[in-house]
């Protein structure tokens, strides 16, 4: 189990080394002069060269990517270009609300989603079955932004029960203004993750109820509800878990969309202001973060899988 | 005495898209404390649907029409009770236990043994959890599974088959169920582990009184095991009586129709298996009249007229579903009895070799890791020799995970061997480069176990049969093309007129037929046959068996015939070769093998099938193998049989016992022949 996770640690730590050199060499290929985006577009010559020096553009592509790495290996990502502050400064605190919002919404749709799923897969063909998948399907397809724009709109505009932009810590401005804040874009982050579960535990149960060791439990005279939570469920959500990892991901990538509409100061609405300004340090201390979470979070998957099924730590045990 | 069980005029149906299609129908049968009765009847005849029926444990579009099921006479229908209420469950389980035919997939892949089997001791012997994983182990020990206290945290994937089926029973049986229902159950298994099931199950039936109903396609198993049987066709009941009445005096054409398409251990050498022509009813196209009226030798006209036959007693105990009375059977008995006197082809057996084996070694790497670095080697094959006539059919035995289908591969050269000769003809063709081998590869050719996934389901019957004639250009128009096609198809008895068809429009022994059509069809010298008619029902097996004789004695060909099944092997074997662990054991004339085999494991084999003869099966002594057959990867370092043998010395586990010829020519690997 202990060589397990080390081999799962090291193998993310070339996935992250990878991802590092892949980033600092595409973002170099951005046609922009990050000189001008630092001073403006009239620059002496004189103004120019002190920039460009003070930069190290003067040296070759390899030994910048050697002098960025070893920095950022100290936590220090260079100065973001439009901000003019250090990166790590800029990007604490968007990263632990983007992180805060992220894990609450998978807090929220994870049981929900496996609650719904069963239901759904139990109650096969009947009618809750049919509303519950119906409106899975549609929340799914729905963007985000969307969501949020109506719910703004509702909520926000016509009945002005909740504040329509901006995000603070509940220490800062009591816990009720903060539910208030977070209300609405939670409800965007979690309905594609409630919609995503609901359908893979679903479909997971449906294939895991066919098996024979079902109609075995069932051939014991078990009370349906044991079969069901003891047998099925188990089996069933080894599929979905593996989903945890990329539903996280994919959350942290999307909130660049609910960030923006509800205006949270997170990772998400930097992201896009550093594109649009092109602030490659913080193009690339951003990727790279949202690279390390998610490995995190494919590791805690991993290991979530080991407890689940026992068949995975069987077999890197007799590999070992 | 009372019934333990009774179930009355059950029928079953299954609804399909707009009607409920009768799967069993007006199915009555018996069974008291402490009998072993046998349910008989090929895939599709309803024998399975009766059993869930019973414990109402059908799928969700199942329904149970009509009938009774009472438990002790008691007058209570148990059928009446809902499939999830509390008395159901408890009887479920609790009264009557079960055992179904996939071992691999039966048990739960995520909970342990232990948990499984302590999950059902709570659920009926209301023990606390203690006591139950007391009684667990119990249970494992009872059914002989080695270190049940430590295997007691193993889950389902780290045992063996036979030992998965081991823990099934030891699971039913620890609710100390008054019937235990075996579907299928050993099936799956190989003959040695399937014989030491059975006998542990017919054992425990002593010791506990506990009743057993086996579910079976196979006749041999109810004529060891069973005191009574029921024959099922098409959803009913066509035969009751005692096993011995059965067997001596079969009175339904169907029951007498099976008898006669079965090979048995025990047969002479000449026998002809006469197969029953057809197919049986699908259940959606059953008659009215009777469902065996088509496929019965002694049929007449008024069967076809008169309502389906009700199940009646024709003599003391013996019940039958026909209309025939004893004096039209007994008319057209002789007709039947003209089919009997036909002659197995002739063949000719010529005493030039054409394959010959010398000392060949076939290993394969054991790699590990992202790299797949190489960490080791095992042998699957070790020092295979024999020969194999011109005109002969040499018979391939031996337990699954025994190198037979290796042994097959390097033949056909999809594996290269790493040491040894393979002999096509005179010609060493075991070193050969894939170029060099090009003008042999049609002398040899292959068909295969799955009828159904062996044949490409895009591909049109024609273009699989014909595939192997443009490969070795066989052929040099597209009408010289299509005769032989056509040709083909003839031969193997299907019309050409089904060409453009595709696979799944085909029945399983059809679909067999097109596999050796496909074989044939590169003009192959040597044939190597694996499993060929595992996968087919009983009544459909002798058409193929038929089949290849005639094609044999036709074209002359050589074949290899690799199977499980002893009684087929015996049937359509000229010698049989033993193989165990990747070498060969004994090799021998077929008769000269089954009346005198020399070496222990093939004396144990033998003993595990049984034969289709309750009467020669009294007092034939079974004898037991110890364990079960250990992994390629750790065999026993002299002679692989060593540690489960009874005769084993201190020098068969050094030392590896080569092959010897006696006079007889019989050939044997083993020290107590020197």
């Amino acid at each position: 189990m202990a060589k397990y996770i080390l081999k799962r640690i090291a193998q993310t730590v070339v996935v992250i080394i990878i991802v590092a050199i892949a980033t600092f060499f595409l973002t170099s290929l951005i046609p922009s002069d990050p000189v001008y985006v630092i001073g403006g577009e009239d620059l002496t010559q004189e103004q120019y060269d002190a920039i460009y020096y003070s930069l190290g553009l003067d040296k070759p592509l390899p030994v910048r990517f050697f002098n960025w790495a070893a920095n950022a290996l100290k936590g220090d990502f260079g100065t973001s270009y439009v901000y003019h502050q250090p990166v790590w400064k800029l990007i604490g605190s968007r990263v632990t609300t983007t992180l805060y919002f992220s894990f609450l919404s998978m807090l929220i749709s994870i049981p929900i989603g496996i609650l719904f799923g069963m239901i759904t897969a139990v109650k096969r063909g009947k009618k809750a079955d049919t509303i519950i998948t119906l409106l899975a399907n549609i929340s799914s397809c729905l963007p985000q932004f969307w969501i949020g724009i109506c719910l703004l709109f509702i909520f926000g505009l016509k009945m002005r029960i909740l504040p329509t932009y901006g995000f603070d810590w509940p220490w800062k401005i009591g816990l009720g203004e903060h539910l208030k804040l977070i209300i609405m874009p939670l409800i965007c982050l979690s309905l594609g993750g409630i919609a995503s579960f609901t359908r893979q535990t679903r479909s997971s149960m449906l294939e895991v109820i066919r098996q024979d060791f079902v109609r075995t439990a069932r051939s014991k005279g078990l009370k349906e509800k044991k079969v069901i939570f003891k047998h099925i469920m188990r089996n069933g959500l080894i599929p979905v878990i593996t989903m945890f990892g990329n539903r996280l991901a994919f959350m942290i990538g999307g909130s660049m969309f609910v960030e923006n509409v509800f205006a949270i100061p997170g990772m998400g609405t930097l992201m896009l202001k550093c594109i649009n300004g092109s602030d490659l340090p913080t193009i690339q201390a951003l990727v790279l973060i949202t690279t390390a979470v998610s490995c995190v979070a494919y590791i805690l998957t991993d290991l979530l899988y080991v407890i689940v099924d026992p068949r995975i730590s069987l077999t890197s045990d007799q590999s070992n | 005495m009372s019934n333990l069980l009774n179930i009355s005029g059950l029928k079953t149906g299954f609804r399909t898209e707009n009607q409920l299609i009768t799967i069993v129908d007006n199915v009555s049968l018996h069974l008291k404390r402490g009998e072993i009765i046998g349910l008989v009847g090929e895939s599709g005849s309803g024998k399975s649907v009766t059993m869930m029926s019973t414990i109402q444990l059908l799928s969700g579009s199942g329904k149970i029409m009509d009938g009774s099921v009472e438990l002790e006479d008691n007058g209570i229908n148990i059928l009446d009770y809902k499939p999830n209420s509390p008395q159901m469950q408890e009887i479920r389980g609790g009264r009557i236990g079960m055992i179904f035919q996939e071992p691999m997939t039966s048990l739960n892949p995520v909970m342990t043994i232990g948990a499984q089997i302590q999950e059902t001791i709570m659920l009926h012997l209301g023990l606390n959890s203690e006591d139950a994983k007391k009684r667990a182990i119990e249970m494992m020990k009872l059914v002989n599974i080695p270190d049940a206290e430590e295997r007691y945290n193993n889950y389902a994937q780290q045992f063996s088959g036979g030992m998965r089926q081991r823990i099934m029973i030891a699971m039913v049986l620890a609710a100390k169920p008054d019937i235990l229902i075996a579907d299928e159950a050993t099936t799956a298994l190989d003959v040695t582990t399937q014989g030491q099931l059975l006998e542990m199950i017919r054992d425990l039936s002593v010791k506990t009184g506990i009743a057993v109903i086996i579910v079976t396609h196979n006749l041999g198993i109810v004529a060891r095991y069973a005191d009574r049987i029921y024959v099922m066709y098409a959803g009913n009941i066509v035969e009751h009586t005692t096993t011995k009445e059965l067997f001596r005096d079969p009175k339904h054409p169907y029951t007498r129709g099976l008898l006669r398409a079965i090979p048995r251990l025990n047969d002479q050498k000449d026998r002809v298996l006469i197969p029953i022509d057809g197919l049986p009813p699908t259940p959606a196209e059953r008659p009215a009249y009777c469902p065996f009226y088509e496929r019965c030798l002694y049929r007449g006209e008024e069967c076809s007229q008169r309502n389906k036959p009700e199940l009646h007693e024709v003599a003391p105990g013996h019940f039958i579903a026909c209309h025939l009375t004893p004096e039209t059977v007994d008319e057209r008995k002789g007709y039947v009895e003209s089919l009997m006197q036909k002659k197995r082809p002739e063949k000719e057996i010529q005493d030039s070799n054409c394959l010959e084996v010398n000392g060949l070694v076939k290993s394969f790497d054991i790699h590990k890791g992202i790299m797949q670095r190489k960490v080791g080697s095992f042998n699957a094959l070790e020092d295979i020799s024999f020969n194999l006539r011109k005109g002969e059919t040499l018979g391939l035995v031996g337990e699954s995970g025994c190198g037979k289908t290796t042994l097959a591969r390097c033949l056909l050269r999809m594996y290269k061997p790493n040491a040894g000769e393979i002999k096509l003809f005179d010609h060493d063709i075991a070193a050969l480069t894939k170029r060099e081998l090009r003008p042999y590869r049609n002398l040899i050719s292959m068909v295969f176990q799955d009828p159904f996934s062996s044949l490409d389901p895009r591909q049109t019957a024609g273009s699989i049969v014909g595939e192997p004639l443009k490969l070795h250009k066989l052929v040099s128009g597209q009408e010289e093309y299509e005769g032989k096609v056509d040709h083909l198809f003839e031969m193997v008895g299907l019309s050409p007129l089904q060409k453009g068809r595709y696979p799944h429009e085909f029945s399983g022994g059809q679909r067999q037929r097109l596999g050796i059509a496909r074989a044939l069809a590169s003009n192959p010298e040597i044939m190597i046959l694996d499993e060929p008619i595992s996968a087919l029902d009983v009544s459909i097996q002798a058409q193929i068996i038929n089949l290849l004789e005639e094609l044999q004695s036709r074209l002359g060909l050589s074949y290899i015939f690799i199977a499980h099944d002893l009684a087929v092997v015996k049937h359509i074997s000229d010698r049989i070769l033993v193989m165990y662990l990747g070498r060969v054991m004994e090799i021998a004339d077929s008769d000269e093998l089954y009346d005198h085999p020399l070496h222990p494991y093939t004396r144990a084999l033998l003993s595990s099938v049984p034969l289709v003869d309750p009467e020669q099966e009294e007092g034939r002594p079974f004898i037991p193998l110890k364990g079960e057959v250990p992994s390629v990867l750790n065999r026993p370092k002299g002679c692989p049989f060593s540690d489960r043998c009874d005769h084993a010395s201190e020098r068969c586990t050094r030392e590896i016992p080569p092959l010897k010829t006696m006079d007889n020519g019989h050939i044997v690997a083993c020290f107590l022949y020197e």
